[in-house]
């Protein structure tokens, strides 16, 4: 990882108060710098001035020892000047010649010469043994020659250090202040971002939450106001599409209520229609024995398709509670084999089962009576469509996850523009009188209570494929809703 | 409408700032003053005396009636157009006392010189012949002067007796205006040089002990007239702060002299060149800077009251 990409993962708080420490310390790095070179400069200036001050005085006493040549009072003059701290040496020179030098053995010609002409202008001397601060003085406007006075600048570094200590260590709480300020700053800048984090974090569109009171100046104020009316304004849309949500619900319930009616009108009218005309007649009492018998039969008959239709009704509205054991799809298979071998066998239309691969070692969550009504459906459907004489095939099969029970016919498949209607309830392609339009619809509710998926394939060959794929059994069976 | 606002790549930016804040921070010397590098322990020991000999150089000595430097000041430009006139190099020599250059005169160490009165009566008394005056200043068109007796201003003294008792300066032993005068003076009061005054200083310079009464460091002076006014004129605090109590009588002025060591055709062009001097208007100012109008030949008998009361005074 870059440190650029570990400096991006730092908490915001800490970039913060990094940045700032940095900024402090920076700051005062260059003022350190900058202030020290300023005051070593003032210093030197300060030295300069206070020697060419030595100097004159020198310049004005040594004048009339030279006029006079009274070398001794002049020789004097100079050791006293020599002998002030901080005068490294000094000398009287006029043309070319030293009349009176603090250096024991004798005034180094080098020092002569870094001077050539009057000038009076400091310059510093650096030789091994030091740096020295060099002034000139003329005595009588130069006329009766000059004054060197050399000030040692290791005292300008003593001074110096004597002025860095507590410039150093006013510097250095500075930064300790600096830095708490900066940590404090830091953490009081993010706490109004942490406020709106935990606000974001807590807020639910089912519940009221508390508008955030942001602490912090004038920007965090107007974040934090943005915040809570952003807050509000989601929640609204979120009541709003929830209405809307509740509206398009009740719509397509009332469609759904609209259409079972219909079909249960539709389902409950031709019974009633044959109980009326059984009843009137019946009441004319005109009809024989054996035809008002075959009338009962018939009221009877009537009355049990009304029945069937309300069982159908209930069972595709009111699901009982799941019963799930693990079972193989290849003993479900078995089961409805069982159950519709012989009804089919008046038809001459085989049923075979079969197993896939490894699908007879699979195990399914199923309740295995309601399985078994939905298979018995898809079975149903498939004999109607299949020929006397056909087969019907129910076939185990298993993928990741799931195992399945294929029901394989050899009708004429589904067609194009009514597949994504065969679950609907009351859609049925059979005349009228023969289906209720709720088989489907029923297997699905079935296979959707148990979290399973409801396929149909219509092979290019011809026939359809309904399986149902239900979610294999995680170790030991169990019970659910 | 939006502007897009032209911003520098950071990289570049940081770029600059890197290479520019070390150069900006040691761009900053430590010190104001340049730097020069030397090598003192193994260089030569330099001269102690002036590397070229002086020869033909005409030794010039002024006895000491002003301070050194004032001396220095005074008569730097005077010797400058005397070199010039007598093309020659003029050396100018000075001592603390008269009698340093007394000295320097009667060995042959001293060309020429212009020496007080006083001194030139001294002179004369231990080394007859020695030196020749070859001129003699004029101021205000006189070659004469007075002593003065000078006290401060506030003091009570109206007279050299008031000051019996109290802080006296002196000039110089040999002088006749800043010891001679007075120490006759008080002789004729009956009185002694030494044990008249409280105190008594020997300033070596008539200026000195102007300054000294001005001061209030001494209660009394005797001085050299000349001087006194010169001063006077110039300094408005000398004016006020002092106040003369007695004036001699006038006395020839100090002379210049010339050893008689040095030939007398050069004798001869040391006097015509300084008898002409206030001829060429550059010397003229010059001699305005020491006080003289010009220079003349020496009357006769011109000191002959000093030398009276000189040698008259000592015993």
């Amino acid at each position: 990882m870059t440190w650029a990409a570990r400096l991006g993962r730092l908490p915001l708080w800490t970039k913060l108060a990094a940045f700032a420490v940095v900024g402090v310390v920076a700051t005062h790095a260059v003022h350190l710098v900058i202030g020290n070179r300023v005051a070593s400069r003032a210093l030197a200036r300060d030295q300069a001035q206070l020697g060419a001050g030595v100097a004159r005085l020198l310049a004005g006493e040594a004048a009339d020892p030279i006029l006079l040549h009274d070398n001794v009072t002049l020789s004097e003059v100079v050791a006293r000047a020599a002998a002030i701290p901080g005068v490294a040496y000094t000398f009287v020179v006029r043309d070319g010649a030293v009349l009176a030098s603090s250096f024991p053995d004798g005034t180094p010609a080098a020092l002569l010469e870094v001077r050539t002409g009057g000038e009076s202008a400091p310059i510093v001397v650096v030789d091994a043994a030091g740096r020295f601060l060099d002034l000139q003085e003329p005595i009588l406007g130069g006329e009766a020659g000059h004054v060197r006075l050399g000030i040692d600048m290791a005292l300008l570094q003593s001074t110096r250090r004597q002025i860095a200590l507590p410039l150093g260590l006013v510097a250095l709480s500075v930064i300790i202040v600096g830095v708490i300020a900066s940590v404090i700053v830091g953490r009081s800048v993010v706490r109004p971002l942490e406020d709106l984090v935990s606000a974001a974090d807590r807020f639910d569109l089912d519940s009221e939450v508390a508008p955030i009171q942001p602490r912090g100046g004038p920007e965090v104020t107007i974040l934090g106001e943005r915040f809570n009316r952003m807050m509000k304004r989601l929640r609204s849309a979120y009541a709003e599409q929830e209405q809307a949500r509740q509206k398009a619900m009740a719509t397509e319930r009332l469609a759904a209520l609209g259409s079972l009616v219909a079909g249960v009108a539709h389902e409950v009218n031709n019974p009633l229609a044959g109980l009326k005309n059984c009843v009137h007649t019946l009441r004319l009492g005109d009809t024989d024995e054996p035809t008002r018998a075959e009338y009962l039969d018939l009221m009877d008959e009537g009355l049990d398709r009304i029945r069937d239709v309300v069982r159908r009704l209930l069972e595709f509205g009111r699901p009982r509670p799941l019963e799930l054991v693990a079972v193989s799809p290849q003993a479900l298979a078995e089961d409805v084999r069982r159950l519709v071998a012989p009804v089919l066998r008046r038809r001459r239309i085989e049923l075979d089962t079969v197993c896939d691969g490894d699908a007879g070692e699979a195990q399914v969550s199923a309740d295995p009576r309601q399985i078994g009504q939905a298979l018995l459906n898809l079975v149903l459907n498939a004999a109607y469509v299949t020929p006397d004489g056909g087969q019907i095939t129910v076939r185990a099969r298993r993928r990741p996850g799931r195992g399945g029970i294929a029901v394989v016919d050899a009708g004429p498949g589904i067609p194009d523009g009514i597949r994504d209607r065969i679950v609907d309830p009351f859609f049925s392609t059979k005349p009228e009188g023969e289906g209720t339009g709720l088989g489907l619809s029923v297997t699905r509710a079935i296979v959707d209570s148990h979290r399973g998926e409801l396929e149909f394939d219509c092979p290019p060959e011809g026939g359809t494929i309904a399986t149902i794929w239900l979610p294999e059994a995680q170790g030991a069976a169990r019970h659910g809703p | 409408m939006r502007v897009r606002r032209a911003t520098w790549p950071r990289s570049i930016m940081s770029a600059i700032l890197v290479a520019t804040l070390p150069q900006a921070l040691l761009g900053c010397p430590s010190s104001p003053y340049p730097e020069v590098a030397v090598d003192l322990a193994t260089s030569r020991v330099a001269p102690t005396s002036p590397q070229k000999p002086r020869h033909g150089v005409l030794r010039f000595s002024v006895a000491g009636m002003q301070s050194p430097q004032d001396t220095f000041a005074a008569y730097s430009r005077f010797l400058e157009r005397l070199e010039a006139k007598l093309e020659v190099e003029i050396a100018l020599v000075q001592r603390r006392t008269y009698q340093e250059v007394n000295e320097l005169l009667a060995s042959g160490q001293l060309d020429a010189a212009l020496v007080c009165t006083g001194g030139y009566v001294d002179l004369e008394r231990r080394s007859p012949g020695a030196v020749e005056v070859v001129a003699v200043p004029v101021v205000h068109g006189r070659s004469t002067y007075q002593s003065y007796i000078v006290v401060p201003a506030a003091s009570r003294a109206h007279e050299l007796a008031d000051l019996r008792g109290k802080r006296f300066a002196f000039t110089d032993e040999l002088s006749l205006s800043g010891f001679g005068y007075p120490s006759r003076l008080l002789r004729t009061m009956g009185a002694d040089a030494a044990t008249f005054f409280g105190s008594v200083t020997f300033t070596q310079s008539h200026d000195r002990s102007i300054d000294a009464v001005a001061k209030g460091v001494v209660e009394g002076a005797a001085v050299d007239s000349l001087i006194y006014d010169d001063l006077a004129r110039s300094s408005p605090h000398i004016r006020a702060a002092t106040r003369v109590i007695h004036r001699s009588p006038p006395y020839g002025v100090a002379p210049v002299v010339v050893s008689t060591r040095i030939p007398p055709e050069r004798r001869a062009a040391i006097r015509d060149a300084l008898l002409h001097l206030h001829e060429d208007p550059e010397a003229r100012a010059a001699l305005g800077l020491v006080g003289f109008d010009r220079f003349s030949a020496p009357e006769p008998g011109l000191y002959a009251d000093a030398a009276a009361l000189l040698l008259g005074a000592r015993p």
